[in-house]
């Protein structure tokens, strides 16, 4: 599960959902040893999937400077000739795994805004999802959302890259939203979602996860209001679904 | 004439000025001039701050900024480094604060100069003058803008309170501004705001797109101003 991907109660099922979303909530899925005559491409995913689910627990119960390739073997049950054949080391591993969260967020997200409703109660659901996802799994998210930044110039771009989708798809939303003749720079949304990534990250370092359900309207307001302007953001941000 | 009392006794201006903003800093990091030293020990510290800002410009970043290094590159010896610092992460802090300082002074000003051409209520315009001044300031200065955004990640945890206590404080400047003027955002749409600048800033520099920042204002300006107006 990823800090936006599948859903607490129903990401379980991991039936509609990228294989990221639903196989990193498993600590782990190891196949019986031996001859199994299963083939070779499923067990070598099988392994990956294990190394991705391992490196993100071993990050969450300390921090990425102290996790070891051994502390992620030994949560995926490989041998470390195992994890090299997959990855180069702890790096490449951790950037997988983040960028299996960034997909199944991005699926998520897609999911939640297909639909015909308007674009306050689809940024409703997108943020409750977020929501609901960071206080289930409060650790995971933290190696996501803060840990990801101590993770070296090669995952600082993936983040940056993430931020700027994640902004693109805001836009496009919000867009339609807008009174003629304006238009919301990219710049401007790329603050926004910055910005709400970054308060979700302090309330975690904070360890005060718990909060950001108050928080929810408030953070809906600000998604909203380049697009429409304060008084509108305001009326439509607030109380139950909109 | 007697002058009218300011509509705006908090103004944001106001509320960023350091708070030892009246002695303005003998010794500023940003600038050009080697400047008047106003005791040895002084000009030691100007020249190690100074030092550790080109040190944490190179590829290695803090991490390659040994207190020998820093010594090296202010022409000075490791005693006199320890003279001043016990190691490299005080010399760090010091010469964080001393540039937040800087940075600050330099976003009153660019505030106190909207306030003067748009009034006193214009809290946007004013937001406008801070902001602007900041990413010139920042734009001007590359190596002290890449310490106090990208490196201080990598300083250690004291180093990530300062840097939390920083942005909690222009959190509650732009707070006090805004209620002043009866503004009536929620009170997440500051911390939205100020932690959504340093991303967008901290990305550029990461990418070494300093030079460019200055450019952004008015993108950037869409999240505090109404759409389809001036204001």
């Amino acid at each position: 599960m990823s800090p936006m991907g599948g859903h607490p109660d129903k990401g379980r099922s991991g039936v509609d959902e990228p294989p990221g979303a639903s196989t990193l909530e498993r600590p782990s899925r190891q196949l019986p040893s031996g001859r199994h005559g299963l083939p070779r491409q499923y067990v070598v995913d099988n392994q990956r999937e294990r190394i991705l689910a391992a490196v993100m627990q071993a990050v969450s119960a300390s921090s990425y400077a102290e996790t070891t390739v051994g502390d992620i073997i030994t949560g995926a049950r490989l041998s470390r000739r195992t994890f090299y054949e997959h990855f180069d080391g702890k790096e490449d591993c951790f950037i997988a795994a983040y960028d299996a969260a960034i997909e199944a967020a991005l699926h998520t997200t897609r999911e939640l805004t297909a639909g015909g409703e308007s674009f306050a109660v689809k940024i409703r659901l997108v943020l409750e999802r977020l929501v609901e996802n960071v206080v289930a799994a409060p650790d995971f998210a933290h190696s996501c959302m803060v840990e990801v930044v101590a993770a070296g110039p090669w995952a600082l771009q993936r983040r940056d890259e993430a931020m700027r989708t994640f902004a693109a798809l805001l836009r496009d939303l919000g867009q339609p939203e807008t009174a003629d003749e304006v238009t919301v720079p990219p710049l401007a949304a790329e603050l926004v979602v910055g910005g709400l990534h970054e308060m979700v990250s302090a309330r975690l370092v904070q360890g005060r996860a718990d909060a950001l359900g108050e928080e929810l309207d408030q953070m809906i307001y600000c998604a909203l209001v380049p697009f429409c302007g304060h008084a509108r953001a305001e009326a439509l941000s607030r109380g139950a679904t909109a | 004439m007697v002058r009218p009392p300011p509509l705006l006794p908090t103004g944001l201006q106001r509320r960023l000025l350091p708070a030892d903003a009246s002695r303005r800093s003998t010794l500023p990091l940003a600038s050009e001039q080697q400047p008047e030293p106003g005791s040895p020990g002084e000009a030691e510290r100007a020249a190690l701050q100074r030092a550790l800002v080109r040190v944490l410009s190179k590829p290695g970043g803090y991490h390659a900024a040994g207190p020998g290094e820093i010594a090296r590159a202010a022409g000075l010896s490791p005693e006199t480094f320890y003279a001043h610092y016990r190691n490299a992460e005080e010399c760090y802090l010091a010469t964080y604060d001393a540039a937040i300082n800087e940075l600050r002074v330099a976003m009153a000003e660019g505030a106190e100069e909207a306030r003067s051409a748009h009034g006193a209520d214009a809290w946007r315009r004013q937001l406008d003058g801070a902001v602007g001044a900041m990413l010139t300031f920042l734009a001007k200065w590359p190596e002290l803008a890449r310490a106090l955004f990208t490196e201080v990640h990598n300083a250690g945890p004291a180093a990530m309170l300062r840097r939390e206590a920083m942005l909690a404080r222009f959190v509650s400047d732009i707070d006090h501004a805004r209620a002043t003027l009866d503004n009536p955002a929620p009170a997440l749409a500051s911390g939205v705001l100020v932690r959504g600048l340093d991303q967008v800033i901290s990305a550029r520099i990461a990418r070494g797109m300093t030079q460019q920042l200055p450019m952004m204002l008015d993108d950037l300006s869409h999240y505090w101003r109404e759409p389809g107006t001036d204001d």
